[in-house]
């Protein structure tokens, strides 16, 4: 019998002597698509007995170590690891068949709520397969439902799964709060190694279209875990090619394989494979009997596409589920995030977080995406029609689904009714056809997109206005869709505010392109306050540089087309909302800045004082928002004045824009941290203590421990917060110095581009350059020596060179150095402890912090106190840079331009060649500008004096609330000789602008006419200070002085919390709270009418508030 | 040839003076030192300009008595002034020099080849280009001229 000629794989094998160089081999000689038959058979044969591949099944989360790309893996194509993941899969399908099933069933289990039996399932599951990332993922997330303690979960785990696991846990506290995700991918750039990145972003947020990691890295890496990680890692991608219908050959064969092992999803249209469902569910949903699907249809399925369109229905009615399982918690969800009212954005957090608890399920991977088709105005966002979602998760073949995988509805003739016919129906709807009367609201939807389609815009118009569509959002998006398509800019400006006004926290979904488009083409003739409106809008989305002086234009030629100079002089009614948000929002200090109204910078930042004051008081808007922006602004306006000064420091952030960037981040901090009674919870000390071990102990590879270190970083200071109070405020500090530091107006960008491009290495470096000495390109420094020594060898001449190139290398690299690693920002977690510029907030920071706070602390106090400490930061961070420059800066610059001096003169007595006089001079010269170089620089990081020390005389108050309230025509005489702290000034402005204030609004007089006068007296150890204001009052005094003192005295927190409310954050209790929580005194606060000419308020100060009362002052 | 040179760094502004001086017989050269003066030299200058240089990094307005300490700094003022004279319909030809380069692992994210990028993309009426400025060298004044060239002649 004729020998078989061996095959490619035989010879592959019998060549090598490893596994490894088979598989190596195996890449270098096979077409990736051959990997998985040379697997088949490589792994039964001897040589990969005790391969780690075949023995994938007894690998467990203990054993996991490292989070590196296997050896034979690295380097490898995308098809490459993607066929050799398959073959190995494919090997093992029979285990994971049943792994797949028990999957279902515990899916099936934790959605109808029965927590225990999925816990169960989970057990079984461990039993024959042992602990993975999924296993472990899952039963934190179940034991978090459940209520249960999560600690006892990680015994079973290696202290790099551990590391992941507890942050998954920690995460798990936070789910029905903020967006997990969302914090997780802005801090993605934290991590610089591109595989820690990628396995980092997979690991939190799996397979999250925003999340951007290396799919296939992912996939090799998790073959360090188990196999049940692998075939998870390698679901995903088939799931999201599938999702994005790439057509690919591994899109093929791996659906095939998750088909062939029973996977839940992407059945294809075939009837055999088609899941019974009663038709009657369809029919009644899309003939718009939402009574019918709700009421007939109690014992609800679990199938994505039943889901979706109960979900749907119930949002229509208006309805919720009494839940009586977590499925109905969802659609609940669901319903709250496609109606888009009340609950939008909670109902988004929660169900976002849930389906990030859960992961690493493909169910919840499906309803994230259905979740985020809710959100996004475009539905091709991450690449795929997040609207066919529903339909390709769905195990139903119904015409939508048979349409989209098929691209046409005939092989279910017959197998549906009515909807069958609608769907069809809307097919058939010719470009010519008259649009059918009495149609139900859902073929209105569908036959008004078919319109829109064939450029029918006026009639799909007049078919959305015909009809009722004020339930449904997709409608209304695409009535404003038609409208832009047909010119109509106006009404869809129009529809836009309102959409965006009704539905608050779903701007993104409405923010469609045409609209963007059709506003930038009308900026030149803006006739309407909505267009500058509607650009601002879509800014809060997406502001880039175009948005951003688009709508500054739209602002100037909408007041020039109004005939006036500034926007403070709109006459608007209080009603008229789309004029005061413009004026709130869109005439904000940036964007005046840009509108080209203004030729002076204090021109534009005094018409937004006007802005603020006019809508203040008149209260509209959001009034402690503005009073306190006007403050801010006030107060820089007339400091600046004061300091009369150009200062030199380049070390600036805009702390206005950051405030306006994180005023309702910051505010929402702010009531969570009020609403949280101030009682320690869990410490978390378990989870601090494994990072510390790690941190010590973990040295297995590079890539693990720049992980942890990364983690632990960024995370420290989270984890060692002992309670959710205190989280709160470090919540509070964590958003303001994120912009504060890294914002786009933010301190990193201007040390960027004001010291460390450019201008740091020309200032310094400059003279030495001028001289010809120092350079940072390559250049022929031979040919200045001959200049210099015409009669020198070759030899000297290459030694001289030598040591100068060695000299120009030690100058270069230290002032890089410098600027690159000293002249940094380290922050949230971000930048190293290298970084001059540290604002990382560690515990004892959050302790001497919340120290500081009282129990309930107003929200500018709370905002004071964090800007105090940036100030401080930012001065000892200064102070840093200076030591640098005059130590180790200094010093080092002139031990290498010395040492460089001695080479050359040693040269010179070696070969007894006479150095240049002149050469030796230019060295002197250059030795000598790096101190006064430095000096300079030095003099970019000087600051004003430590903010606690600085003092205000009184007339600053004054002048700021004056300036807050644009009262420059009111006659104000002070005599009050006092000296105001730093921490006193803030409080001490808000009393003199209420009192202000209050004297305007209820004198008699106007302001051209009102004289005010402020005096401080020393009394009983307190200061007394009295502000008089000409008014005029007709009445009995004495008994309306008996009124206004029952008024004033015996405040308690109760009856002042009560007023405080009553007078919306102004007057009297206003005044009373400033002076007892922010400048610790009694709270008396008098009014009394002198006569009938003078109304006088007097308060009294501590003299521990940080105000001194000049010593000549009379007492 | 009448250009308007858009820089705060004196420094910087009066090297660019001194090379277009040494190129050009009938140069006239207009200065702003931030992007607002910059801008309203543009609309109201009636001649027009030939071409602007333009700095990424400047005020936002000008040290004046009224506003003794000037503008606040703005990190990409020229961006901002490129945007504006696209969306008025501006076709002055715009060249950006600045100091800005890409070094610096935390500024890939910025850097001058990925700003010229996405300067080309956004305002192709009037951006020529973008030229990384360093006093140490005269590659710069090369680089320049090349574009200049390109503009006018």
């Amino acid at each position: 019998m004729k020998k078989r000629k061996p095959s490619a794989i035989d010879k592959i094998l019998r060549s090598s002597s490893s596994p490894e160089s088979a598989i190596n081999k195996a890449f270098n000689n096979l077409s990736p698509n051959k990997i998985p038959v040379f697997l088949s058979v490589a792994l039964k044969n001897y040589l990969f007995e005790r391969s780690c591949y075949r023995g994938l099944v007894d690998i467990e989360a203990k054993d996991i170590k490292t989070i590196g790309v296997p050896r034979e893996l690295v380097d490898r194509s995308d098809d490459q690891i993607f066929y050799f993941s398959f073959g190995i899969l494919f090997f093992y399908r029979d285990y994971l068949e049943n792994f797949v099933r028990l999957e279902r069933v515990f899916e099936d289990e934790l959605l109808l709520g029965s927590y225990n039996k999925a816990e169960e399932v989970l057990d079984e599951i461990e039993k024959n397969y042992g602990s993975s990332f999924w296993l472990e993922n899952n039963k934190i997330s179940l034991s978090k439902l459940m209520g249960t303690d999560v600690n006892h979960k990680y015994s079973n785990v290696s202290d790099l799964a551990k590391l992941f696991l507890k942050q998954h846990g920690f995460n798990l506290d936070e789910l029905d709060g903020e967006s997990i995700t969302k914090s997780f991918i802005s801090q993605l750039d934290v991590f610089e190694n591109q595989v820690v990145r990628d396995i980092a972003a997979y690991r939190f947020l799996g397979y999250n279209p925003e999340a951007d990691f290396d799919r296939y890295k992912v996939l090799a890496i998790e073959f360090n875990s188990s196999l049940i990680d692998v075939y998870k890692a390698f679901e995903f991608l088939v799931l999201e090619m599938c999702l994005k219908g790439t057509g690919c050959d591994k899109e093929y064969d791996g659906l095939s394989f998750l088909n062939s092992i029973g996977h839940r999803y992407y059945g294809l249209v075939d009837t055999s494979a088609c899941k019974y469902f009663d038709s009657r569910f369809f029919d009644s949903y899309t003939s718009s009997n939402y009574e019918s699907v709700f009421d007939e249809f109690g014992n609800i399925d679990d199938d994505l596409g039943v889901v979706y369109i109960l979900s749907k229905t119930v949002s229509y009615m208006d309805v919720r589920y009494i839940p009586s399982c977590f499925l109905h918690r969802i659609i609940n969800y669901l319903a709250d995030v496609v109606r888009k009212k009340n609950n939008f954005e909670s109902s988004f957090n929660v169900l976002g977080n849930i389906c990030w608890a859960f992961r690493f399920s493909s169910y919840f991977y499906g309803v994230y995406n259905f979740l985020l088709s809710e959100v996004k105005a475009d539905g091709f966002v991450f690449g795929y029609d997040l609207s066919s979602v529903s339909a390709k998760f769905s195990n139903i073949n119904t015409p939508l689904k048979c349409y989209l995988v098929q691209g046409e509805v005939s092989p279910l003739e017959g197998m549906f009714g009515s909807t069958y016919n609608n769907f069809n129906n809307v097919l058939l709807f010719g470009s010519t056809d008259d649009v059918p009367k009495e149609l139900d609201i859902r073929q209105v939807k569908y036959i008004g997109r078919r319109l829109v389609g064939y450029g029918r815009y006026q009639d799909a118009i007049d078919l959305y206005e015909e009809n009722d569509i004020s339930h449904d959002c997709e409608m209304k998006r695409d009535y404003m869709f038609a409208l832009c398509k047909n010119g109509k800019t106006l009404n869809a400006l129009k529809f836009f505010v309102e959409l965006v006004r009704d539905h608050e926290g779903a701007l993104e979904y409405f923010a469609i392109n045409d609209l963007y488009e059709r506003a930038i083409d009308e900026i030149s003739s803006v006739k309407a306050v909505e267009l500058p409106l509607v650009l601002y809008w879509y800014g809060v989305i997406n502001n880039n540089s175009i948005n951003k002086n688009a709508t500054a234009m739209a602002l100037a030629n909408y007041v020039r087309y109004k005939g006036l100079s500034v926007p403070s002089d709109l006459s608007f009614s209080d009603d008229d909302l789309n004029v005061v948000e413009f004026l709130e929002h869109v005439c904000n200090r940036d964007i005046l800045v840009k509108s080209m109204l203004f030729r002076y910078q204090v021109d534009a930042f005094d018409e937004r004082i006007k802005i603020c004051n006019l809508l203040s008081s008149r209260k509209i808007g959001n009034t402690d928002k503005l009073v306190f922006e006007s403050k801010e602004l006030s107060k820089r306006k007339v400091l600046d004045s004061a300091a009369k000064q150009v200062s030199s420091s380049k070390v600036y952030a805009d702390i206005d824009f950051v405030r306006t960037k994180t005023w309702d981040e910051f505010s929402e901090c702010y009531n969570d941290y009020i609403s949280c009674a101030p009682l320690d919870d869990i410490y978390e000390k378990s989870l601090a203590e494994i990072y510390l071990n790690l941190e010590k102990g973990s040295k297995e590879s590079s890539v693990n421990n720049e992980f942890v270190n990364i983690l632990s970083n960024q995370l420290s200071a989270y984890l060692s917060i002992p309670d959710k109070r205190s989280k709160y405020l470090f919540s509070m500090i964590k958003c303001v110095v994120e912009e504060y530091c890294f914002g786009i107006k933010g301190l990193n960008v201007y040390l960027s581009t004001r010291v460390r491009h450019g201008t740091l290495l020309t200032t310094l470096l400059g003279p030495a350059i001028d001289e010809g000495v120092v350079s940072e390109e390559a250049i022929d420094f031979e040919a200045e020596l001959v200049r210099f020594m015409p009669n020198v060898s070759k030899d000297v001449l290459d030694e001289l060179s030598t040591a100068h190139n060695i000299f120009n290398k030690d100058i270069i690299s230290l002032v890089r150095g410098f600027r690159d690693e000293t002249i940094q920002v380290t922050a949230n977690g971000k930048g190293t402890v290298d970084n001059a510029f540290n604002f990382n907030v560690d515990a004892k920071d959050l302790y001497r912090l919340r120290s500081s706070l009282n129990e309930y602390p107003s929200i500018n106090e709370c905002w004071e106190l964090i800007n105090h400490w940036l100030e401080e930061r930012l001065s000892q961070a200064c102070k840093r840079v200076h030591e640098e420059i005059e130590h180790r800066i200094s010093e080092d610059l002139a031990k290498i331009t010395d040492r460089f001096i001695s080479r050359v003169e040693k040269i010179s007595s070696e070969y007894s060649v006479p150095i240049s006089r002149e050469f030796i001079s230019r060295l002197a010269k250059v030795r000598k500008s790096f101190s006064s170089q430095l000096s300079i620089v030095k003099g970019w990081f000087v600051i004003d004096s430590a903010i606690d020390e600085r003092e205000y005389t009184f007339d600053i108050v004054t002048d700021i609330a004056g300036t807050m309230l644009m009262s420059n025509s009111i006659e104000i005489v002070s005599t009050a000789q006092m000296r105001v702290s730093h921490k006193a000034l803030s409080p001490l402005v808000d009393i003199v602008y209420n009192l202000l204030s209050n004297a305007m609004k209820h004198s008699v007089y106007d302001k051209k006419q009102l004289r005010v006068g402020i005096e401080a007296v020393m009394d009983s150890g307190s200061i007394v200070l009295s502000m008089t204001n000409s008014t005029f009052f007709d009445g009995d005094i004495v008994q309306e002085n008996v009124r206004l003192r029952k008024y004033t005295e015996g405040m308690n927190d109760r009856s002042l919390q009560d007023l405080l409310q009553k007078e919306g954050g102004s007057g009297v209790a206003k005044i009373s709270s400033i002076l007892k929580h922010e400048l610790g005194s009694k709270g008396v606060v008098k009014l009394a009418y002198l006569d009938s000419e003078t109304f006088c308020s007097s308060i009294t100060i501590s003299l521990e508030s940080g105000v001194i009362l000049n010593e000549n002052t009379n007492s | 040839m009448r250009i308007l040179i858009a820089e705060d760094d004196k420094y910087k502004a009066d090297a660019i003076f001194s090379f277009l001086e040494s190129r050009f017989e009938d140069l006239s050269v207009d200065f702003a030192r931030s992007f607002s003066s910059a801008l309203f030299k543009v609309i109201d200058s009636a001649e027009g300009f030939d071409l602007i240089v333009l700095d990424m990094s400047m005020p936002s307005f000008d040290v004046s008595e009224k506003d003794p300490s000037g503008g606040n700094p703005e990190s990409y003022a020229g961006e901002d002034f490129l945007s504006q004279m696209t969306l008025m319909g501006h076709k002055t030809p715009v060249i950006v020099v600045t100091q800005y380069d890409s070094f610096g692992t935390d500024e890939k994210q910025i850097s001058l080849s990925k700003l010229t990028e996405k300067l080309y993309k956004d305002h192709r009426d009037v951006f020529r280009g973008s030229i990384y400025f360093n006093a140490a060298t005269n590659s710069w004044k090369n680089k320049l001229w090349t574009l200049i060239d390109e503009i006018v002649f």
